[in-house]
């Protein structure tokens, strides 16, 4: 039944979207699932939109397993003339280029003007950054169990004037994505605002520029070849990665080699000190890439019962056995609230906390997840590192078993258990 | 033969249906083989994949084919696999054609056609892979479910009808809806459940055992109630143009259908291309029936079946029991005399192929008497003949005698002997009717 009503909602699109106005419309991706590896990318593409008032921008997302939202407002352009020197440092040499302690100022303003769509410290989705938000004037809900009204919850046309303008969380609708549409009013006023996502920070962001009727604007293909033109940047030290790593030759960071070394990882090939190991996500040691790869690295793989098998996992991760149908890491309940999926975090099956580290340790996080039967569900939770971590499991049973990681749902691999 | 055949070129709102239906179906599974060809083009040629890399940023369902391409050219299966799966589906899809030129009023031709297209869209690996290469749209997965549940049962229904058109048994249509009603049942139900990660083995289901267990069991019932040569020619073909497709059917789902469902949902929406391997070894196999349907209906060297059924089966066991031999001798060899290699390898490929001649005969002799009584019949009434030949002298027995043989070796539809006599000619004519099989 569900299956036909989406059939004739998709009929009804296409058949709207055919007698549509003379209006324009602009595609913006959050995020990009890459053609050639699983990945998520932590940008918009392209970051910069042109339109004329009238026109609608439509931010298109692919589920790569990463919430985001795409946040503006008269508050947010404020945050982005405050945050212009630290967009050059950014450009230049990524997160690495800003200063460790985040500046007094841009604390303060953030937490009297803007929201988060999610706190680290309570693990909980924050209600008044997570549900949608759209004010004239005035900043949304200072308590963050308080979500904004429902009649500020109802989305205006974009006029560049709304003092708070936040998509809240574009919630998961299948794995093929979702849309978040800003129509800009009719009489917007020309110039140019800022947007950003509310859960990965102002670096996640662009700018989307309102011209005068009188001057043109760029058409969709050259926007589509700007955006072209990020992700392959992005994407390239990526595809090197990735093309190594599955051949069994990942080149070792040089900041890393010392703690790898010791944790017997390293071999040497022609040379060079090469990961000896498997791989739960992949990423660059490359200021300039806000993308990471989601996959499990073999795909497949044969063991023995009671080996000791050790992951490197790059960028925050689950290993799970027995895995439930695919769930997404944050989801919107009727009544609008916005709620985490507990099942990421917790250990499941037996397996013990995983461990955390302090904020200035770069070492890499050891975890021993101890041992599993090969029945029912298992997970390790989610696993955070600061550079990177090793993760290790024991499998007492024989068998065929499904691994995956319960945040991004590319993140699948097989294990074939032999005694 | 049927009622369409007979009442001439009239059009009716059935044929119109027919018709439209059947242009719809093929264009549409022809636009999701042309995806899979974009693909592989894309593949090759770098400026179009770099322009499908462009358009695949923008909106609307443009930006969607053009993904689905850039991505299959990533992930192509093998050239021999996208090979012998263009092959498949350009045959099936010409086969339909051929057979519609042909046949186009007969209903049982018009089943097959649909369903051969049908099969030419869903057992094609590289398309199949390429129009999953994105997670699919609720509206795409209903298109893919339909088209396959669409192909399973007009494959089945032509499998059952095939070749005179009507519903066996002859029962009250009532009956018969009663009969059949839990198999389409199924049928739908299971192609409802299917989703990425289960429908390799959904479709093993549908056509490794429900299609062709449907067709294979009203088949066998028409080879026994057959009436003419014909009927029972068409049945045999068919029936045994099944049995592979039976085989790999269930040996797949019984050996790894519990493992495919243990780990579907575990798949499941997370867009992930299931594996494939067990339908790149049923496809082949299952090449058979559209071919033997298709040489059934047209009536193409329908009397050659039994020879060509006999044959593989007689050589299939002969490999199979030399082979054996082979490899005893070989472990015989090995366990008896500490040399190694060459000699005991000599001596038993030497020992295999001799057993291979007398082997056949054996094997064929048994065959012959177990499944094919009238051959192994027919060379001892030949040899019964000859041998009476000697003793007969009234000529009028001996014609007799000579029918008897005739009837009995080669089964004729009649029999006619033209006898030159003294006094002119003298005749008998015999029309075969009856179960041919007593
Ligand atoms: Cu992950």
């Amino acid at each position: 039944m569900k299956k036909v009503l989406l059939l004739s909602a998709a009929v009804a699109l296409l058949a709207s979207s055919c007698v549509g106005g003379s209006s324009n419309t602009r595609t913006v991706l959050v995020d990009f699932q890459h053609e050639q590896f699983a990945s998520s990318f932590l940008n918009y593409f392209p970051n910069r939109v042109s339109v004329h008032p009238g026109d609608t921008v439509v931010f298109r997302q692919t589920w790569s397993g990463e919430p985001h939202s795409v946040t503006m407002g008269t508050y947010a352009d404020r945050y982005a003339k405050l945050l212009a020197p630290f967009f050059k440092l950014f450009a230049k040499g990524g997160y690495a280029a800003l200063p460790q302690e985040e500046p007094k100022n841009i604390k303060a303003y953030e937490d009297k003007y803007l929201t988060n769509m999610f706190d680290e410290n309570s693990n909980k989705p924050d209600q008044n950054g997570a549900q949608p938000c759209f004010l004239s004037r005035g900043v949304a809900p200072r308590n963050v169990n308080k979500p904004c009204s429902k009649a500020n919850q109802k989305q205006p046309d974009f006029t560049g004037r709304q003092s708070y303008y936040n998509s809240g969380f574009i919630p998961y609708e299948g794995p093929s994505g979702d849309t978040y549409t800003v129509k800009v009013s009719s009489n917007a006023k020309p110039g140019t605002h800022f947007f950003y996502c509310n859960y990965h920070g102002p670096f996640m962001s662009g700018f989307l520029t309102i011209a005068p009727r009188s001057k043109k604007v760029p058409s969709q293909t050259t926007v589509s070849e700007a955006a072209r033109k990020e992700i392959d940047k992005q994407a390239a030290p990526l595809l090197t990665a990735f093309r190594q790593a599955t051949k069994g030759q990942f080149v070792v960071p040089q900041d890393s080699l010392d703690s790898v070394e010791q944790q017997g990882f390293v071999k040497t090939v022609n040379g060079k000190p090469i990961f000896d190991g498997w791989f739960a996500g992949l990423g660059v040691d490359n200021p300039n890439v806000e993308g990471t790869i989601n996959e499990f690295i073999p795909k497949s793989l044969h063991a023995k019962v009671g080996q000791k098998l050790s992951w490197v996992m790059i960028g925050s991760h689950t290993i799970s056995f027995n895995v439930p149908k695919y769930f997404p890491i944050m989801t919107v309940s009727k009544d609008g609230t916005v709620s985490r999926n507990p099942k990421l975090d917790t250990p499941a099956g037996g397996a013990p906390k995983p461990k955390e580290q302090s904020d200035s340790d770069q070492s890499p996080n050891i975890d021993d997840a101890g041992t599993w039967n090969g029945n029912g569900f298992w997970s390790t939770g989610v696993i955070d590192s600061n550079n990177f971590a090793v993760v290790s499991v024991r499998i007492t049973k024989p068998g065929t078993y499904k691994f995956a990681c319960l945040i991004h749902p590319p993140m699948v691999g097989t294990l074939v258990v032999t005694q | 033969m049927t009622a369409e055949q007979s009442d001439g070129a009239r059009w009716r709102v059935r044929d119109v249906m027919f018709w439209i239906f059947f242009v719809a179906y093929t264009v549409g599974g022809i636009l999701v083989l042309a995806q899979g060809v974009g693909g592989i083009w894309a593949h090759l040629s770098k400026p179009f994949l770099a322009s499908l890399q462009l358009k695949e940023l923008g909106t609307g369902y443009g930006a969607r084919i053009a993904s689905r391409m850039a991505r299959a050219s990533f992930q192509l299966p093998s050239p021999l696999s996208i090979a012998f799966g263009y092959a498949f589906s350009f045959f099936n899809i010409v086969l339909a054609l051929g057979l519609l030129w042909l046949r186009g009023r007969d209903r049982t031709a018009r089943l097959l056609a649909i369903g051969m297209v049908g099969t030419a869209g869903v057992f094609n690996l590289a398309a199949q892979s390429a129009y999953e290469s994105l997670p699919l749209l609720g509206w795409e997965s209903v298109a893919q479910t339909g088209a396959a549940v669409v192909a399973a049962l007009t494959y089945a229904f032509a499998l059952v009808l095939f070749a005179d058109g009507h519903l066996v048994p002859r029962w009250r249509s009532w009956a018969l809806a009663v009969l059949y009603a839990p198999f389409v049942a199924i049928i739908v139900a299971l192609a409802l459940r299917m989703q990425e990660a289960t429908r390799p083995l959904a479709i093993l289901i549908f056509f490794g055992l429900a299609v062709p267990i449907a067709g294979a069991a009203a088949q066998a019932y028409r080879f026994r109630r057959a009436t003419t040569q014909v009927e029972y020619a068409q049945a045999r073909l068919l029936f045994w143009a099944l049995v592979p497709s039976i085989g790999i059917g269930a040996w797949f789902v019984t050996t790894q259908g519990s493992h495919l469902i243990a780990t579907a949902a575990q798949t499941a929406g997370r867009g992930i291309a299931p594996d494939l391997t067990a339908l790149r070894i049923f496809m082949p196999v299952f090449l058979l029936v559209p071919i033997a349907l298709f040489a059934g209906l047209v009536r193409f060297r329908l009397w050659d079946i039994d020879r060509v059924v006999n044959r593989t089966v007689v050589y299939g066991l002969v490999t199979g029991a030399s082979l054996g031999l082979y490899f005893a001798v070989l472990v015989l060899f090995h366990r008896l005399i500490p040399i190694k290699g060459d000699f005991s390898v000599a001596v038993s490929t030497i020992g295999a192929m001799s057993a291979f001649i007398p082997l056949r005969r054996r094997i064929q002799d048994f065959i012959d008497r177990r499944f094919y009584r009238q051959r192994y019949d027919a060379q001892q009434t030949i040899e019964t003949f000859s041998s009476r030949l000697r003793d007969q002298l009234d000529l009028e027995a001996l014609a007799f005698e000579l029918r008897g043989a005739t009837v009995r070796t080669m089964q004729p539809s009649h029999v006619t002997l033209l006898l030159k006599g003294d006094g002119g000619t003298m005749e008998w004519q015999w029309t075969y009717r009856g179960r041919p099989r007593e």
